[in-house]
């Protein structure tokens, strides 16, 4: 038997070719079924491109075993890590989350979604419309009418 | 032509991250436009949340200077935010109610309606036996199934996802009920139990491993004193003598938090929070509640008829009220009114103190009643809830 770790071979929408270990590949659930049918097949992700493929495995290298620890220093570190690896456009977030879903990895897509809920975090009304190409679409009278409840604007 | 709720993400995308913003900046996203507040508020919104769990962390105030409003706290936001009114016949001061958590549901039981306006048929308070659920994914209050007994201040606790009642006082007993019920949040349902073997006019409510206790009004007063307790497996109440030290003055006396780690209030004087080891009698000083300094004022002032909560791994003291000795002319005592809000982790020696954000509104004084709910505990289906007493 060899010790080497099985690897998977992956195929992103732009014909990037992408090789991880079967036990991160077994995280993904979308494709779980073909790897534990032992195929060696480059999988296509036609939905997926392959900078952002690239980001998913990185997240999913990072965090293998690592979620699950309970040594404090290491949540810490991986906190930290996400934190940075999670500093990046709206357009890339908004991608990294449509593959997660596609992919179906949960941490990845639990931790995206909660990116953009917190984005909304110490943003005033206006910082939010911006962010999220809302426009504003009450009455003068409406509008006033919102100002005057104070503890909407609590945490600005 | 069909506009994304966020541009560039699906709509059931856009539903799972919008769902994730905590409760306490509902407000906010509400007033970002008319589509996201039809959104916010829309029953794909809240039965989303709903099936995921997603109810976050809540607590629940009423205050005498509110005026029958709840407010609600966000502890992730560190946000106070308005509940909206119970619908009522006519407006009225709540009085001697109970409230817990349970299933999800914020539940206001029973308790004592005095009216104010002169004009009112009623002149005496009414007791009453209304259960008002306030559903944290729709934001709505909802009439209940009633108590089969109107009371109020009588013993209120979850024990294992039930509401369990005994005790109180109403028009017919005024010198205090046997009768204890117990409420199944999920059949909407109330059943009598077995009587206690004593009455007990006003009394507060415990859920202790597993089982209720009723802890009678005499506490305090003597070394010590006698509770009745019911087990829910055996159906029966006993009568235990048992040392509890804290004061009758307080609305809401003792906290128990996750593992079954209990804490008491003790306000003679100063606050001291008290804690025991399991099953161990002796009770232990595990810090005070330290006074405030109010800004018009020169000396420390002790707070008194304060709000006492648990809430995740931390206590909350809310609101209360100080006596303030004003120089002006011949010198007199005011009542000053707080709406401050401090937290501490009491497994941390010696306390640390934080101030989280103060109540909002007119929120503020004397807490009629405060409970809270936790969103893990209810995944875990854990019997643990908070108990609180008015």
């Amino acid at each position: 038997m060899s010790s080497k770790k099985k690897v998977i071979t992956l195929r992103s929408s732009d014909g990037e070719i992408f090789e991880v270990e079967e036990a991160v590949a077994l995280e993904w659930l979308t494709i779980k079924p073909l790897v534990e049918s032992g195929c060696t097949d480059a999988i296509p992700l036609p939905q997926v491109t392959g900078n952002i493929l690239a980001k998913v495995i990185e997240y999913c290298k990072k965090h293998i075993g690592a979620s699950e620890s309970e040594d404090r220093k290491i949540l810490y570190e991986l906190e930290s890590w996400d934190a940075d690896f999670i500093k990046v456009d709206q357009g890339t977030l908004f991608d990294l989350i449509r593959a997660a879903d596609y992919l179906t990895i949960k941490t990845l897509f639990e931790f995206t979604c909660q990116t953009v809920a917190d984005t909304i975090k110490h943003k005033t009304i206006e910082e939010v419309r911006h962010i999220f190409r809302e426009s504003n679409d009450f009455t003068p009278e409406e509008e006033k009418e919102i100002r005057g409840k104070s503890w909407w604007l609590q945490g600005l | 032509m069909h506009q994304p709720i966020i541009p560039g993400l699906p709509d059931d995308l856009a539903l799972r991250c919008l769902a994730k913003v905590s409760h306490g900046y509902h407000g906010r996203l509400e007033a970002v436009s008319k589509r996201w507040k039809e959104f916010i508020r829309s029953e794909e919104f809240s039965s989303f949340k709903a099936r995921e769990g997603w109810c976050g962390n809540w607590l629940f105030v009423l205050t005498e200077g509110s005026d029958d409003q709840w407010v609600a706290y966000d502890p992730h936001a560190d946000i106070w935010h308005p509940l909206p009114k119970i619908e009522r016949e006519q407006p009225c001061k709540h009085l001697g109610f109970s409230c817990v958590c349970v299933g999800n549901k914020f539940l206001v039981i029973g308790g004592a309606y005095s009216f104010s306006d002169p004009t009112s048929s009623h002149k005496k308070p009414v007791i009453t036996n209304d259960v008002f659920q306030f559903d944290p994914f729709r934001k709505v209050w909802t009439q209940a199934s009633s108590m089969m007994t109107p009371r109020s201040h009588f013993a209120c606790s979850v024990v294992a996802g039930k509401v369990y009642v005994a005790g109180g006082r109403n028009m017919t007993n005024p010198r205090g009920l046997v009768i204890a019920e117990v409420y199944d949040p999920l059949r909407d349902r109330w059943e009598e139990l077995v009587p206690m073997h004593l009455p007990q006019m006003d009394c507060i409510g415990l859920s202790y491993k597993g089982k209720f206790h009723v802890l009678s009004d005499q506490v305090g007063l003597l070394d010590e004193n006698m509770s009745q307790v019911f087990c829910p497996l055996s159906g029966t109440w006993s009568v235990v003598q048992d040392s509890w030290p804290f004061s009758r003055a307080m609305q809401v006396a003792v906290q128990v938090m996750e593992e079954d780690h209990i804490y008491t209030l003790v306000d003679w004087g100063e606050s001291l929070i008290k804690t025991r080891d399991s099953g161990e009698a002796e009770w232990y000083n595990v810090g005070k509640v330290p006074p405030v300094i109010l800004p018009d004022h020169s000396r420390p002032l002790e707070v008194f008829d304060y709000g006492f909560a648990a809430l995740g791994r931390e206590l909350y003291v809310m609101g209360g009220k100080v006596l303030k000795w004003e120089e002006s002319g011949a010198g007199s005592f005011n009542i000053g009114k707080l709406n401050r809000v401090r937290v501490c982790d009491p497994s941390v020696s010696p306390l640390k103190w934080r101030e989280a954000r103060s109540m909002c509104l007119k929120a503020c004084g004397s807490i009629l009643g405060c409970t809270s709910l936790n969103e893990r505990s209810i995944r875990k289906g854990s019997s643990f809830s908070p108990v609180m007493i008015c």
